[in-house]
């Protein structure tokens, strides 16, 4: 048997970590840098590449490795195995503010599509492999790239994104029109295409951008409401240093600033 | 005889997420194998078949209870699928106008760059043509002036009869020109004459050495002249400098241009630069009224010194190429300008006069 059969708690409800009770001899992988604490008996070892039964001989390894490195994430994954002899628990956090939502790779067919990053951890033999978007328009405004992350087995697997997560099944032939951006993963049956917004005004003073991503059912999808780099950009257009010209002090600098500051919010909507 | 394939059934009846399910394919269409009992055999024409943005296929046909759909992702089952029905595929093209959008954006952001990019590199002789004629006379000439302060400091010019003779001859090649020319003579006994943008025309001690009648100088003047009426300086300038030059150029900020000094001193003219001062440079000389054999002469005397002559020429076309050009082009002048009056100089007494002249470049034919 390849996978492991884990069982999980998740934590917290805005930052939220997974809890995984692993018994004697079962293993999690988990990205590198993501584990937040870990009981006694649990052995962390590093392993080049993911770990999965497919990765065989050192030319495997590093196809996986560099696979990897494509979509984002470490060359390295963190294997915790339990070497005791009674069930032990590790907890994984997630890097940044939103959910973590666990998905069943046998209930969905083995083969899930995820954005880059959101791995978080896994049952040990979930291969974290990559997929190809293979059309032009949508690899390059889809919002999520020409590379996603594939996330391939049937055990448990765990991924991250920003703001709330919100699975939905989509029947075939069923079309939901996203954000740019704010897609998270898909079951590979998924058709992910983009769709221009319809008006010349609508783009330019819309606030979505040009295109819109438009899923396809039949599968299940799951979005993010905040996708991160929406949150980054908030966050450094309210830092103090870019607002208020507070690294050069002076009195010119925050007139100047201050006044920009506003316009920004002004023009952004913003209510602070 | 229907061939049993592997796939994940949506739609009515199955697991939201896909249930796993057989099917066979025939002539007809396909039948699921489930052990559920579902009852539809959808015939080809009602199937749709999709290749996917990451792969697989999908059929989609439109059942009793609702749409249903059957995902093929095993490699081996889309090909029998592909060899079995190879014109059934429609190709999820999205609407017209966003796949309008794409192309005017991926044009946009990717395809015009590069063009312009291209269009720069191949036709950067007209451009930098084209800007140089943008920037104004006084504009030029303040660059001259602050490129010829650094230059002289490093030459030893000569007063004299000589540094005279030359004034006078260039004051007759650029009567009326829009150009404030002025004319030196350094002490160098490097074979060498240059021109500045701006006006300023510098010519060595060793070059009035190696001439021996005036209207061979007056030939190399018309060609430094040329040169600067053409601005040949400032278009190499903004060839060599590129468009950090040109925007300071624009913007009037000299200062930045003299940081740039040290760039713009080893200038070099291209072939079709020189090409084009040699024609000018006779036509001028015909202008003025000055026999034009000296300027091809002169070219004779380099083409048989060439190889012992540094610098000037190596940028320059082969003299005898020059000559010959010269030569044929002057056959085709009328008679009359041929038999222009001598210049009224000295010459031998002028070429005493230069300090320091080495005996040796007396020998020189």
């Amino acid at each position: 048997m390849a996978m492991d059969v884990i069982d999980y708690k998740i934590y917290g409800s805005e930052m939220q970590f997974v809890e995984i009770e692993l018994d004697p001899r079962e293993s999690a992988v988990g990205e590198a840098g993501s584990m937040f604490y870990m009981e006694p008996d649990i052995e962390m070892d590093t392993i080049f590449g993911d770990g999965s039964a497919a990765q065989s001989g050192l030319l495997g390894k590093l196809m996986g490795a560099g696979k990897r490195l494509l979509t984002g994430e470490s060359l390295f994954t963190t294997v915790y195995t339990n070497q005791g002899a009674q069930k032990r628990k590790v907890a994984f956090g997630a890097p940044y503010p939103g959910k973590i939502i666990p998905i069943d790779l046998s209930q969905i067919g083995g083969t899930f599509i995820a954005q880059k990053d959101a791995f978080l951890c896994a049952a040990k033999g979930v291969s974290l492999g990559i997929a190809f978007q293979k059309k032009l328009g949508v690899g390059f405004f889809g919002g999520e790239g020409f590379i996603m992350e594939k996330l391939d087995g049937d055990g448990m697997a765990f991924l991250h994104a920003g703001g709330t997560m919100h699975k939905r099944d989509l029947a075939p032939g069923e079309v939901l029109r996203v954000d740019t951006g704010c897609l998270v993963g898909m079951q590979p049956s998924v058709e992910f295409d983009i769709q221009y917004v319809g008006k010349v005004k609508t783009a330019l003073f819309g606030g979505e951008g040009l295109f819109l991503a438009v899923l396809r059912g039949p599968g299940t999808v799951i979005l993010q409401s905040l996708p991160f780099a929406r949150l980054a950009s908030r966050i450094f257009a309210a830092a103090p240093s870019s607002k208020g010209g507070g690294g050069h002090g002076g009195e010119e600098g925050g007139i100047f600033g201050g006044a920009l500051g506003g316009l920004g919010s002004l023009i952004g909507g913003d209510d602070d | 005889m229907p061939t049993r394939l592997p796939g994940q059934a949506f739609g009515p009846g199955f697991a939201t997420a896909g249930s796993a399910v057989e099917f066979d394919v025939g002539d007809y269409g396909l039948t699921l194998v489930t052990e559920e009992s579902f009852d539809g055999t959808p015939p080809w024409s009602d199937v749709g078949i999709t290749r996917q943005g990451y792969g697989g296929l999908l059929l989609e046909w439109p059942g009793r209870r609702g749409r249903y759909a059957i995902r093929v992702a095993d490699a081996a089952a889309v090909r029998t699928l592909e060899a079995m029905r190879p014109t059934a595929f429609t190709q999820p093209g999205g609407d017209r106008a966003t796949r309008a959008w794409v192309r005017r954006l991926i044009f946009g952001t990717v395809v015009l760059p590069l063009l312009l990019i291209g269009l720069a590199l191949w036709q950067h002789e007209r451009i930098a043509g084209w800007v140089a004629d943008q920037v104004p006379v006084a504009q030029e000439r303040r660059v001259g002036e602050l490129l010829f302060a650094r230059t002289k400091a490093q030459l030893t010019l000569v007063e004299g009869p000589a540094a005279q003779m030359v004034r006078d001859i260039g004051a007759r090649l650029t009567r009326g020109s829009t150009h404030q020319y002025e004319f030196y003579v350094a002490h160098d006994p490097s074979v060498n004459a240059f021109a500045m943008p701006g006006g300023f025309v510098v010519v060595h001690s060793g070059l009035l050495a190696l001439a021996t009648t005036p209207e061979e100088v007056a030939g190399v003047l018309a060609h430094e002249v040329s040169h600067v009426e053409n601005r040949h300086s400032l278009r190499a300038m903004i060839r060599n400098a590129g468009f950090s030059a040109l925007l300071r150029l624009a913007f009037g900020d000299t200062a930045g241009l003299l940081g740039m000094a040290d760039q713009l001193a080893d200038l070099k003219f291209s072939r079709d630069d020189e090409s084009q001062a040699d024609r000018d440079g006779l036509a001028a000389l015909v202008k003025a009224g000055i026999r034009p054999q000296g300027m091809r002469d002169f070219f004779r005397k380099m083409a048989a010194g060439e190889g012992k002559l540094p610098g000037w020429l190596s940028t320059h076309p082969g003299s005898s190429e020059r000559y010959a050009a010269l030569d044929s082009a002057i056959a085709k002048l009328p008679a009359s300008t041929g038999a222009a009056p001598v210049l009224p100089y000295d010459y031998a007494a002028i070429r005493a006069s230069l300090p320091g002249r080495p005996a040796s470049k007396e020998k020189q034919p």
